[in-house]
């Protein structure tokens, strides 16, 4: 896979936010890299509880896709904004597909312990989400984007209202309330209390 | 729902957040004012957003990431791992992940579990682990997930466990709400698990919906048992952080989960016990019934403080209609002083089945309140139920079937069922309970002319009866003593029982069927009874097990002829299968679970095990001994002992010195040293209770009474035993022209004239009675003055007064044998008219020349006829036969038969006075006709019988034609009757048998 400049990723996040749907499957590839590399390091280093690495490295893998502190962008929310958008995008995909995936696989969804269920049903959570994220987007714009910004794209309480320009104090009652509305509809949906 | 209405909603979330929690609600409320969509929105937000403090925390791409790593996981799809395919995964949680695998050494699907590193890397823990798994894994319960294997796969720690379909508990209380039936289904049979488990001293600690599986058959499994008390001990050396991933990845919402099923002593990180899981269930149930927790908080530690200080709400707040008995369970479960709670997990889940099974009959009463009574069974049903059982005198009800026999069955039916089991299922219902009678006897007068058997500490025993309706057939108690398991037989239809002997409730496990239960055992944790179900279709007799507080049956094993017995180990268990037409009666030992059959012992003709009626064999404590009940023949007849089969080679020792009239059940004393035997002393007298040396041979009774004892379970430390006690009340009554409004009771005594009722010419009546002790002839006027014995040698039963009126003919059993007897009416001129073993059941002539009988000596039962003077007596039939009766008019014998070549297979025969090949065969239920009551009527143009419940007689045209009902009795049920030589006067025995289950305690 050849590598990527922040500058190249940039311009394809323009291009994609400018409706160029062929950047998208350009810029695919790379979170796919970054999911791999996150998942790897699961894999292998998840026992070891060590959650500061992990947690390290999930702001690198971001910072690699969306390399904000480079960026010589002019309207730094809009890039926020649409990374945030083309990670939502990706990621719901990939969980799409890997749900048809398991379904195909025929894979019998069966819980054996307090673990919910892996396939299926937990990739569905991101697509659930995104579909609970498009009800909400009807009821408060702002509260979707804030939870599209914050869990898809990564940012901040501070960063997330410095691209909606609101106060944090907002993106935070966003937040909470956004989260408590959404973890209902989810649980109503999946049957879990 | 508008942007405007959200954005209310919203705000006022906001609000109700800034407001301190305890005014919350009313702050709602006013803030609502009445508006209740609102209020529910808004009160469900605040919840939710209680529950979300992990939901959506890490960002997407970590999510997503984790998901792959999962995916790749599953990369060890269709590996081997050890002896294991991995065949798909099926969860992932913070216990590691868990797959579908093929065990393929043994061909059978498994769950197998890989443990994560971060609970086992230190090597301690993996230690408590594997014994804690391994424990678990000792338990066999069809509630608790099966533990296959625990142990090292390449490194990694994993267990192996049996492969569910179905639904946790949590995804089920999300999906639909429980009806308060299912909910106490689903608890009960989670109480049986635990109780189970903690039989076994596994608590589970971590009892909560997530652990719960559902079938879709509606088996619950309880998950994980003994895992919890590692997650407890990684607890603090885990990043929470991790944990918090692992649930929020699992399942959001069911953050750290377990505090809210915890007990208060487990909150408070004091030492649990069983009762913490009681707890646990306590607060399932109520979430079932409610959808709501009885404890929470917005944080962990304002949950704990809820479970520490805080009742909470009843459930009649949320669901009305609750049944105030599970608001008691649920209240008694969750009992913050654990001695308040429920103490053991099988006393709670008896309440709740006991409490599901009224809802059932409260449902069963709406659903029918139109109906009459209209279910009785068919008379002609091949089962014969306690009442029908008279002239066997007081037994409980038989078990009828191909072994056509009942509790004490004397050798003579003995020889019988010998000869006809397997022949056919009904066949022998009505022969072998009339054979019955010549060995029931009453050994206890000449016991007291004898000298006193040694006197043990058992003189002081402690009599408790646990029941009271008199229709218990079978009972056995359970090794700890605490639980008895009883079968009771009403109207034909067999039901199954737990009684908690310390409370005194019971709870029924088998509804009632046209089944019957019978060897009831409880298996050694206690868990399961092992029982054979009788049921008219099937031929042979299976083993089946049943959950101890109910559940689904299973078949273990066919072709069981005893109660079976356990290993020590509890790992094996031994019975009885007999082949009486080969000739073989074989000890069998099996596993538990019916395979690994082995013979361990053969015994031949003449020498057997006993196998008829409710035999118990007894598996040492020691493990290398199994008693069994035994006899053989010899020229001066059947006797019966103790036989020791030895375990390790099958080799046998007697046991027992001293010859019995028959041993139906024993059971190893707590040390080996003794045994405690159900016995007749003698062929003829009652079964009691005995304690014998197998060192010395000394005998000791246990009782010494009136009562018959007919089963016999002792609990593990043998200082406490189950029977049945048998009693019997019967009178005679007399009713002009069998008018039942007219009858009058002209006797007071206890048993009379069950085994045998007849008229004199000139209108006195004799009788048989056991006022003396022991069963006698006696005569009394037909208003029951002038009443006088008539025999005092030997047991006298069956009188029949010839219509001459000159003599009256009996059987009478002395030195072991059976023989027909004659003698005036005064009693004097007695005189043996047959010289044979058995030879019994006799009808006088009208002309008082001729006596027929029935006698199996010849090998078959058939019947025979001698002059009223003696002499060599003929056989009158080639046929199989049996209670021969006269007609009338002398040119006529009735007797019932089995013939599996006629048709009906079986009945009563018409055949000439002189013998020959059937005239006529009538189809009369057999069980119908035992005893004495198959008479002619005084006209001679019909037979008369009982019907199947022993209420009224009824009547058969000779001629062809449908049965009438001849009387119209009410209330106590009949036991015999006779018309007057006349036909103005009918003379009836009636009264009530009694089988109850008698707990004795103080064994020592």
């Amino acid at each position: 896979m050849r590598t990527h400049s922040p500058e190249e990723i940039t311009r394809l996040l323009v291009a994609w936010s400018d409706g160029d749907e062929s950047a998208l499957a350009e810029l695919t590839p790379l979170v796919y890299e970054e999911l791999h590399r996150l998942a790897h390091h699961y894999m292998s280093h998840e026992r070891d509880g060590h959650t500061l690495q992990s947690t390290a490295l999930v702001n690198e893998a971001y910072v690699r896709l969306i390399d904000w502190k480079n960026v010589r962008w002019q309207n730094r929310a809009h890039f926020f904004a649409v990374s945030a958008q083309l990670m939502r995008r990706i990621l719901v995909d990939f969980a799409r597909a890997r749900g048809y995936q398991k379904r195909g696989g025929g894979t019998h969804a069966v819980a054996l312990d307090e673990a919910a269920l892996v396939g299926t049903e937990e990739a569905a959570d991101l697509v659930a989400l995104d579909e609970a994220l498009g009800l909400l987007a009807e009821l408060d714009e702002r509260q979707s984007k804030v939870v599209e910004l914050r869990f898809f794209g990564g940012l901040s309480l501070d960063e997330t209202a410095e691209v909606l320009k609101v106060s944090t104090g907002t993106v935070r009652r966003d937040w909470s309330l956004a989260r408590a509305w959404l973890h209902r509809e989810l649980t109503k949906k999946q049957g879990l209390k | 729902m508008t942007p405007e209405r959200y954005r209310m909603i919203g705000e006022l979330f906001h609000a109700a957040l800034e407001v301190n929690e305890a005014q919350r609600a009313v702050f709602l409320e006013n803030q609502c004012a009445g508006d209740e969509d609102l209020l529910r929105e808004v009160t469900t937000l605040l919840a939710s957003n209680q529950e979300a403090s992990g939901f959506i925390a890490s960002p997407a791409l970590a999510v997503a990431a984790e998901q792959l790593a999962a995916d790749q996981v599953d990369a060890l799809i269709g590996q081997r791992i050890g002896r294991y395919r991995v065949l798909s995964i099926i969860g992932v949680g913070g216990m590691g992940r868990v797959y579908l695998a093929e065990d393929t050494a043994l061909g059978r699907r498994a769950a197998l579990k890989l443990l994560p590193e971060y609970f086992t890397h230190d090597r301690n823990q993996i230690q408590r682990f594997r014994q804690e798994a391994r424990a678990a894994s000792a338990l066999n319960h069809p509630n608790i997930l099966t533990v296959y294997e625990v142990g090292d796969l390449e490194g990694t720690e994993f267990i192996a466990t049996e492969y569910v379909e179905g639904q946790t508990l949590r995804c089920r209380l999300g999906s639909s709400p429980f009806n308060i039936r299912e909910a106490l289904d689903v608890a009960a049979q989670i109480g049986d698990a635990l109780a189970a488990a903690h039989a076994a001293g596994i608590i589970h600690r971590d009892i909560k919906p997530e652990n719960i599986m559902l079938r879709a058959d509606g088996y619950v499994k309880v998950l994980d048992f003994g895992l919890a008390k590692l997650t407890e001990n990684i607890s603090a050396s885990v990043d929470t952080d991790v944990a918090t991933k692992q649930v929020v990845k699992t399942s959001p919402g069911v953050v750290m989960g377990t505090v809210q099923y915890m007990s208060p002593e487990q909150a408070r990180g004091l030492k649990v016990d069983g009762r913490t899981d009681v707890w646990s269930l306590g607060v399932i149930i109520y979430e079932m019934i409610t959808s709501r927790r009885p404890f929470e908080g917005p944080t962990q530690s304002d949950t704990t403080v809820a479970i520490l200080q805080r009742e909470p709400a009843q459930l009649a707040r949320y669901i009305p209609e609750v049944p105030a008995e599970l608001e008691r369970i649920v209240t008694k479960a969750l009992a913050k002083q654990v001695d308040m709670r429920y103490q053991d997990a099988k006393d709670m889940a008896i309440d709740l089945r006991r409490l599901r099974h009224r809802l059932d009959v409260d449902a069963e009463i709406e659903r029918s309140l139109p109906r009459s009574s209209t279910n009785r069974q068919p008379s002609d049903e091949i089962y014969l139920g306690p009442q029908s059982l008279r002239e066997t005198d007081a037994q409980p009800p038989a078990k009828v079937s191909a072994a056509g026999t009942s509790h004490t069955t004397s050798s003579v039916e003995y020889i019988i069922s010998e000869i006809k089991r397997h022949q056919g299922r009904a066949v022998l219902v009505g022969v072998t309970l009339l054979i019955v009678l010549a060995g029931v006897g009453y050994g206890l007068y000449q016991l007291t002319n004898r000298q006193a058997p040694p006197v043990s500490a058992f003189q002081t025993i402690r009599m408790t009866r646990l029941t009271a309706t008199g229709k218990v057939y079978d009972a056995a108690i359970s090794p700890d003593g605490k639980h008895v398991v009883y079968s009771e037989v009403d109207n034909q239809q067999g039901s199954l029982w737990v009684r908690q002997v310390a409370t005194g409730s019971s709870v029924q496990i088998i509804p009632p069927a046209a089944a019957n239960y019978a060897y009831l055992t409880f298996s050694p944790g206690g868990d399961y009874i092992y029982f054979v179900k009788d049921i008219p279709s099937e031929s042979s007799w299976s083993l089946y097990r049943i959950p101890a507080l109910g559940g689904a049956a299973t078949k273990v094993i066919g072709q069981v002829d005893t109660a079976v017995t356990f290993s020590p180990d509890g790992q094996r268990m031994a019975f009885v299968r007999a082949s009486p037409q080969r000739g073989e009666y074989s000890l069998v030992v099996v596993n538990v679970d019916g395979s690994g059959e082995k013979i361990l012992n053969t015994r031949r003709q003449p020498e057997f095990f006993v196998f008829d009626g409710i035999v118990r064999l007894s598996w040492s404590h020691d493990g290398k001994t199994i008693a069994c009940p035994s006899g053989s023949a010899d020229a001066d007849g059947l006797y019966f002992n103790v036989v020791g089969v030895h375990v390790e080679d099958g080799t046998t020792t007697l046991l027992t010195s001293k010859r019995w009239g028959r041993v139906s059940q024993v059971e190893w004393g707590a040390n080996d040293s003794d045994l405690i035997m159900v016995a007749n002393e003698e062929e003829a007298s009652y079964p009691q209770l005995w304690r014998v040396s197998s060192q010395t041979g000394e005998v000791h009774r246990v009782t010494n009474d009136l009562s018959r004892y007919n089963d016999l379970s002792l609990t593990n430390n043998a200082s406490s035993l189950v029977t049945v006690q048998s009693n019997r009340a019967s009178n005679i009554w007399v009713a002009p022209d069998g008018d039942a409004r007219r009858a009058k009771q002209i006797t007071t005594g206890t048993s009379d004239s069950s085994l045998g009722l007849s008229w004199t010419p000139d209108g006195k009546i004799v009788f048989h009675s056991d006022a003396s002790g022991k069963p006698e002839i006696w005569i009394m006027n037909a208003d029951g003055t002038d009443r006088r014995q008539l025999t005092h040698d030997g047991y006298n039963y069956r009188p029949v007064v010839a219509a001459t009126g000159r003599y009256i003919v009996f059987h009478r059993f002395r030195g072991g044998k059976t023989n027909v007897w004659r003698m005036d009416l005064d009693g004097g001129n007695q005189l043996q008219l047959t010289n044979g073993k058995r030879n019994f059941f006799p009808d006088i002539s009208s002309d008082g020349q001729w006596v027929v009988y029935s006698s199996p000596d010849s090998g078959e039962i058939r019947l025979w006829k001698v002059s009223i003077d003696g002499g060599e007596p003929t056989q009158l039939s080639p046929l199989n036969a049996h209670l021969p009766v006269i007609s009338p008019d002398d040119k006529q014998i009735a007797a019932s038969y089995q013939d599996e070549k006629a048709d009906p297979i079986q009945g009563v025969m018409i055949l000439p006075f002189n013998g020959g090949q059937p005239t006529k065969r009538l189809n009369i239920a057999l069980d119908a006709i035992n005893g004495f009551a198959l008479h002619w009527s005084p006209d001679g143009r019909s037979l008369l019988y009982f019907d199947a419940n022993l209420s009224n007689i009824w009547s058969i045209p000779i001629a062809g034609g449908p049965a009438t009902q001849l009387t119209n009795f009410q209330g106590e049920p009949l036991f015999n009757f006779a018309w007057s030589h006349d036909g103005k006067w009918l003379a009836l025995a009636r009264g009530r048998v009694t089988n109850d289950v008698v707990l004795i305690n103080d064994l020592k």
